[in-house]
Parts: structure tokens; sequence; C-alpha cells
């Protein structure tokens, strides 16, 4: 595959105040190897045009700012490099199925709102201990295996904008809330599970998944929301039947119950 | 009822289904023949309907089939309302009118059923 020397990239241009509709911009640009389309971006906002607008923080795939679809594709603009699209035509547009604040800036507010109604941190009974912890939480690494892909979620949006049932159902919690409902019921150290279940338990939770996959597969960290929703139907059909296993709290670990391993040094003096 | 009893349910009554069906189906199945099974023509001939219609097992097979297939078709019907993103006061409805036709439904098969077995 070659890398073209100039690209046409294509956007999609919209200003709610104004009152048009969304009309596409077309701007040549100087590839640059290794340029992302980020850069490009950049490139065309420094000398194009000064008013283009899309969200953008760390530049290296870990905030989740600059997720939008690029040539039909949920990607984020930082992780993709012009060369690996492998055409000199470039279509950018904005997430769907989130409001468009300006050109390709979506309004996350409904993801994070989601995101928020199912409880994603850790709850526990023992509430005195949880905020002055006098030892440590106990989790054994195979626990920690049963959510940690889950845990690599940057709630950067593109699972929810990629859902075919969010796009007719708005109110449906949607793949990125439901994924991580499960992370946090998954959790030993959880006990919120009850909680969240009642959330998730409802005609617009996780049984309105239609499995059609397309959350996993637009994830740029890896993650698989579909999966995470499957296993949390099973645990909310277990808990509705009554067979559901019961899960305690992780023990909290005694002064002087694990000894440290050799070669591990103290922990620094406190500073503070 | 939580929505986790009526998923529940609806795998109870795809289980009910996996089994209803192909007792109802193997009658007319021409490739079972070799195995007791009577055949397509046979199967709709009024006698042998009349046979089944007097026989309890297939009078509980058929009321089973009818109110799996039913309550499975309405769960399905509610799903794709639901989707059109309707007021809680719209989704309240939309429940009520799905039970009472699925009841509806049912209970006049179910009627049917029963009455044939005095055919």
């Amino acid at each position: 595959m070659s890398t073209p020397t100039r690209v046409h990239i294509k956007i999609q241009r919209f200003r709610p105040d104004e009152g048009h509709p969304p009309q596409f911009n077309e701007y040549e640009v100087s590839v640059k190897p290794g340029m992302t389309v980020n850069d490009a971006l950049f490139a065309i906002k420094e000398k194009l045009d000064g008013s283009v607008s899309w969200r953008v923080s760390c530049r290296m795939g870990i905030c989740g700012s600059c997720g939008m679809k690029i040539n039909g594709r949920w990607m984020l603009a930082c992780q993709t490099q012009i060369a690996d699209l492998g055409t000199e035509r470039i279509v950018l547009e904005p997430l769907p199925n989130y409001p468009i604040i300006k050109d390709l800036v979506p309004d996350l507010t409904e993801l994070y709102m989601k995101h928020r109604s199912v409880n994603p941190f850790i709850v526990r009974t023992d509430r005195e201990e949880f905020e002055k912890p006098t030892r440590e939480y106990v989790q054994l690494p195979e626990q920690m295996e049963g959510y940690l892909q889950f845990a690599y979620c940057i709630l950067c949006g593109l699972c929810n904008s990629a859902c075919p049932v969010i796009s007719t159902d708005r109110k449906f919690i949607g793949p990125q809330a439901l994924a991580q409902a499960f992370r946090y019921n998954t959790d030993s150290r959880d006990e919120g599970a009850p909680s969240r279940l009642k959330v998730v338990d409802e005609p617009h939770g996780c049984w309105r998944c239609h499995f059609a996959g397309a959350c996993s597969a637009v994830c740029p960290r890896g993650v698989d929301p579909a999966l995470g929703i499957q296993l949390l139907r099973r645990d909310s059909l277990r808990h509705r039947i009554g067979i559901a296993r019961p899960k305690h709290g992780a023990a909290v670990a005694a002064a002087g119950e694990f000894k440290r391993r050799k070669g591990i040094p103290d922990a620094p003096p406190k500073t503070v | 009822m939580k929505e986790s009893t009526l998923w529940f349910l609806h795998i109870v009554m795809a289980l009910v289904l996996v089994i209803a069906i192909p007792i109802h189906l193997h009658n007319f199945s021409t490739l079972l023949r070799p195995v007791g099974a009577p055949g397509y023509e046979l199967a709709l001939s009024w006698e042998f309907v009349r046979s089944r219609a007097r026989d309890i097992f297939y009078t509980i097979t058929y009321t089973a089939l009818l109110g799996a297939a039913t309550y499975h078709g309405m769960y399905g019907v509610r799903s794709m309302v639901y989707e059109l993103s309707l007021t809680k006061t719209y989704e309240q409805l939309v429940s009520i009118i799905c039970f009472l036709a699925g009841a509806g439904l049912f209970a006049f098969g179910a009627y049917v059923a029963i009455a044939a077995l005095f055919l």
C-alpha cells in the first residue's frame, strides 16, 4: 500500500445555531510520514480553515476524546494513520447517535448520564473501613481477570454510537454502561450488584440488546461489550430465579497476614 | 413484573416450543412414515384430525404450543414497539394491549382444543 502525498479530506460541517443542514467542506492536505487523521485536522485548522471543530486531548488513544466516523468506520482520529486508510479521499463525520455540538464534536452528556446510572464504582457496606482503610482488600489475579478487559473502557462512546438499538431506542442504556455494570458486579471487592441489577433489569436495560456485536467491533481498546451484556443477562437471570452465586465482599487482609515476597522494596516514606 | 422474569418465561416458552412443535409436525412428515408417522395426506384427513382432537395428549400438546407461541409472539411485539422510544404511559398501554390480546387468543384457542375433545 503506497502512502499518498496529498489527501482530500471531506469534513461534515454543522453549526446548530446557524440553522443550516450539515454540509461537507473539502480540504487538501500534504501527508507526512506517520501523520494521523488528528494531525491532518490540526493542519487544516492551522493553515486552511480555523473554524473546523473537533474534540481532542491526549493524542495517544487514552482519553477517548477524538472518536469520529472516518470513511464510514468508527475510529479514534489520533490512532488512525492516513497511510493505513489506503486512499486519497477521506470523509470525516461526527459520531452518530449523539446530538452534534459543532462539526465533529458530539454531545456526550447522554453517554455520561447512562454511565453514571449504573454506579460505576466500588460499592461497599463497610463504609467506615472503605473510606478510611486500615488494611487492604484482597483480590486474587484470577478474580481480576473476570472483569479486567471491561476495565480498559476509556468512555470514548464509539460503542454507543455504533449500537443499532440506541439508534432507534434512545432510552436503551447502551453497551458502554451495561459493560461497566458487569465490570463492577464482577469485581470481588464490590457489593453493589443488587442496586445495579435494578437499573439494568428494566425494559430498556440489558434485555433490549440485539447482540448485533457492533459495539465490540468498533471498540478501540479491544473491549467486548456485547460479551459483557450477555454475561450481565446471565447474572441478572440467576439473581431473579434465586440461583445467583453468593458473592461476599473481598476479605480485608489482616496486618501481617500476607508476607512480602523477596526482592520487593519498602514503600517510600510518606511526604504528607 | 421485572423484565428478567419476562425473559425467563420467554426462554421457558422457547423450550416448550422446541418440544411441542416437533410433536405437532411429525404427523405431517413423509420422511418419518417408516417410524409410524401418518404422513401429510392422512394427517389432514377428517378421521385422523378427529382422533387427534379426542386424544388428551394432543389437547395438552396443542394448548401448550398455543400458549408458548402466543407468549413468544406477544413478547416480541412488545419488545419491538418498546424500541420506538415511547413515553412510560404508552409503554404501559402497549403491555396491557399485548397481554389482553395474548390472553384472548389463548383463551379462544384453548377453548377450541378442549371443546374438540368432545367431537
